[in-house]
């Protein structure tokens, strides 16, 4: 089997319901009637080179080790290449099988001697010689690079609607050095896939990514004046039918018995969620991108639930015909496929997996603007990978990063709430207290203090002095759905159901993708024993964040309560399969077998796990729901 | 109590299906404005005179030719014109009329890729005709294509002009084309147009040398 793995970074399935438009080609449409599709969760910041080390390896930051596009080497500072990565990649384990892969525009400089053949973004950028693999390669495929200087103005076309008042203004240069940059990569990859034997093309389109911060404000409805919206509203619809196409080129080469999996690991801000005109790049970017597959197994029709950027490893090599591997955090997105089946055509066991290694730079070290200083570039990426280890909830790994970072910066403001943010997880409240209130003197009402001095509040059950807090950064914030969300929460521990609805109601109204919020609406609906409309929005808060452990544990809870008992202990066992020590789902399971299904010795196992934590659990109050 | 899968009570269940089962375990581009010929903005055989109020002096002609035909808009409005020989070789030159909005008719848009010839007129709101006022609101906007006949019965070439009412209410040209081949229907262009420049944007190695600058 073969597999085309493409990522598009700021692509997101409601940017292409909303100005992708209708087109003949219409690969997006296609993936989604003959294939499955869905939501995709990165993480933040959204940088290219950790995110992309993430889709190809299985693991987050802090097991690959990737946290920006520098590196420090000894007391060198070096560009990140692909094989820094302290995990294998995709690409070494189709190797390990002894097949080739077509690596196109993947973060990383220098190009990886691969088995296959290897393109780096500096062959595009610069041309490079150390972007490719195989310098045998260079004639070839220097006559398929185009430059913006180069181009055809007529290329443009599609994207202006004023072709001449356009021509003149600094927003056409960046336009047509990314739609040239755009054909390069797609020349390159076509080229490639017709002289090369592959099974697997990786490759990048970044086109989204690069014109977004610069048109999207120009989209409908126009942020930015009306005369200036005129002429760029066509350039993302444009951008988009241009990837379209790209992919429907690249599958109609591939032919029927090649496997697709499109995606994206941030999405882009439009409507009223985008930022002003001007805004940095990462201002534009939402949370989620996308996920599609299509190909021989692929279910049609099929919506996939929230994906995590760890589930596209376990994925991509179900697609290859490889077993599921074994040790990785995510899961392979089984619901896309036709069957559960276990084919392990290329078995990853057998001969250890040899890693690609970078080629020699023979030219300047870099090829990227000037590095950072040494000791600025240390600091922000011990701050990214501190960062990295609280979103994937290590705070103890955090914890010395980021008391070493504020040792060093006390007036740092970011690393001083991160570290109240990690020693409040660790629960060390009144140390995290600490830390947060002395952002609040003088006047200062730092947001993101209160949250996490409300947090405090709600973990010793004194939901009206979490309200405070919430109510205080709601006023510098008031569209963050994550302030909403939280008085949401803390009115449901008053039990004011009817006020906690309105809480995630507003957050849902500012960021209809906000998991915890309809998580939220469940718990909500349980209060007031709407029990089907608890389900309904358990369902959605997994349908945007699959690893959303408490919507499972409420579905649950919500389905126990409908007296649909299978499915409700397929909730809870779904909620143990991300957080086996959650101990709630463990009482639900050990009442459900012993009342219902009757598996004692079932119901005697969960129940054993509860007799061992009731001790530590007593004073939480978590007490199974009456069924 | 069972296990059944049954709700008392209704709620969606699609979804609730499909989340059970997690816990089982060559260039694309097709020449579509071939039949296009597009005239060089240098060359357009359409201008806009400004004398006080906006009309156009259509001025049909082959490209860099003599002129065949020379009409006049004369003004009606302050955006339009009504379409009037120049020499009064009536029915010889002729602009769509549609008496949808206004009864006594006014020359009216078609949009992209729409096919222009004689069976556009419709006998009950659409004619051809040669003495109708712009409908300003009718071409606010982009892709707004004005289509035009002209020739002896029988032996009649089809075109357009592409107008557009600017921002500050001005009148003006984008593109104008006509079929060159008497009795051929000539088409707007369309999406397709945009999807053939995509196209071989998208289309790869086969297509890169389509993109280059020729110059």
């Amino acid at each position: 089997m073969r597999l085309i793995l493409v990522d598009v970074p700021g692509l997101d399935w409601p940017l292409i319901d909303t100005l992708g438009g209708e087109h003949p080609a219409s690969w997006f449409s296609d993936v989604r009637r003959n294939g499955a599709h869905g939501a995709l969760t990165g993480f933040v910041p959204a940088i290219d080179e950790p995110l992309a080390t993430s889709l190809v390896s299985g693991q987050r930051p802090p097991e690959h080790g990737i946290h920006g596009a520098w590196r420090l080497d000894g007391e060198q500072i070096r560009p990140q290449h692909a094989g820094d990565s302290r995990c294998p990649c995709l690409w070494d384990t189709v190797a390990a099988s002894g097949r080739q892969s077509l690596v196109i525009d993947w973060p990383g400089f220098p190009a990886l001697e691969v088995s296959g053949v290897w393109v780096a973004p500096a062959w595009f950028d610069h041309g490079r010689v150390e972007g490719l693999s195989d310098p045998v390669l260079t004639r070839e495929l220097t006559e398929l690079r185009l430059d913006a200087a180069a181009m055809n103005p007529a290329s443009l076309l599609p994207f202006l609607r004023d072709p001449q008042r356009s021509a003149r203004r600094p927003e056409s240069a960046v336009l047509a050095s990314a739609v040239a940059r755009h054909a390069s990569v797609q020349s390159t990859t076509t080229r490639l896939m017709k002289r090369e034997d592959w099974s697997l093309l990786l490759l990048r389109y970044d086109l989204i990514s690069r014109l977004a911060p610069r048109f999207m404000a120009h989209a409908p409805p126009a942020l930015a004046q009306e005369s200036e919206a005129e002429l760029w509203s066509g350039v993302i619809p444009a951008a988009l039918r241009l990837i379209d196409l790209s992919l429907a080129r690249l599958a109609e080469l591939a032919g029927d018995e090649t496997a697709f999996l499109l995606v994206s690991c941030f999405g882009t801000r439009q409507g009223s969620r985008r930022p002003s005109p001007g805004a940095p790049a990462a201002a534009w970017q939402t949370e989620q991108g996308l996920v599609g597959l299509t190909g021989p197994g692929v279910a049609p029709g099929v919506r996939t639930w929230g994906a995590d950027i760890t589930d596209i490893l376990p994925t991509a090599m179900r697609l290859l015909g490889s077993g599921p591997p074994e040790r990785l955090p995510g899961r392979c997105l089984q619901e896309a496929f036709l069957s559960a089946g276990t084919a392990n055509e290329y078995p990853l066991e057998g001969p250890p997996i040899e890693r690609a290694q970078a080629v020699p730079v023979t030219g300047a070290p870099t090829c990227h603007d000037a590095p950072p200083e040494r000791s600025e570039l240390a600091r922000e990426l011990d701050r990214r990978e501190a960062m990295a280890r609280l979103q994937a909830g290590d705070a103890a790994g955090a914890r010395p990063l980021l008391e070493r970072l504020h040792q060093a910066a006390p007036d740092d403001r970011r690393i001083q709430l991160h570290l109240a943010r990690c020693l409040f997880a660790l629960g060390e409240s009144a140390h995290a207290a600490d830390l947060a209130r002395a952002f609040l003197v003088d006047g200062d009402q730092e947001p993101r203090a209160h949250l996490i001095l409300g947090l405090i509040e709600l973990e010793q059950r004194r939901p009206d002095h979490a309200l405070t807090h919430f109510f205080q950064a709601e006023q510098t914030c008031t569209d963050s759905a994550i302030v909403h969300s939280r008085i949401g929460e803390a009115y449901l521990l008053t039990r004011r159901s009817e006020e906690a609805r309105r809480g995630f109601e507003r957050a849902l109204a500012v960021d209809p993708h906000h998991a915890p919020a309809h998580d939220g609406m469940a718990r909500a609906w349980l209060q007031d024993e709407h029990d089907e409309l608890a389900v309904e929005s358990a369902l959605a808060a997994i349908d945007i964040d699959y690893r959303q452990v408490s919507a499972h544990f409420h579905l649950g809870v919500a389905l126990a309560r409908l007296e649909r008992f299978g499915e409700s202990v397929s909730a809870f066992n779904q909620c143990l399969a991300l957080e086996p020590n959650r101990i709630e789902a463990h009482q639900w399971l050990a009442e459900l077998h012993r009342r219902v299904t009757g598996d004692l010795l079932q119901s005697a196992r969960h129940q054993h796990i509860v007799d061992q934590r009731g001790r530590e659990d007593e004073g939480s109050g978590s007490r199974p729901l009456p069924i | 109590m069972s296990t059944d899968n049954t709700s008392r009570r209704g709620f969606t269940t699609g979804r609730m299906t499909t989340y059970l089962s997690l816990s089982a375990a060559s260039v694309i581009a097709t020449d579509a404005a071939a039949e296009v010929v597009h005239i060089p903005a240098g060359n357009l055989p359409v201008e806009i005179i400004n004398n006080d109020q906006l009309f156009l002096r259509f001025s049909l002609r082959a490209p860099g030719g003599e002129n065949l035909y020379d009409f006049e808009f004369a003004p009606e409005t302050a955006y339009g014109g009504t379409f009037m020989p120049f020499s009064g070789n009536q029915g010889t030159a002729q602009i769509l009329v549609s008496t949808e909005n206004r009864p006594a008719g006014v020359a009216t848009s078609v949009g992209p890729g729409t096919t222009i010839d004689d069976s556009l007129a419709d006998p009950n709101d659409r004619f051809w005709s040669n003495g109708y006022a712009i409908d300003p609101d009718d071409f606010d906007g982009s892709r707004h294509y004005l289509p035009v006949r002209f020739g002896p019965q029988d032996n009649r070439n089809y075109g357009f002009i592409e107008l557009e009412i600017t921002p500050d209410r001005s009148l003006r040209i984008l593109d104008a084309a006509w079929e060159t081949l008497p009795e051929v229907p000539i088409t707007t262009p369309s999406s397709a147009l945009d999807d053939a420049a995509l196209s071989a944007l998208a289309g790869g190695d086969e297509a890169v040398d389509s993109l280059r600058r020729q110059d």
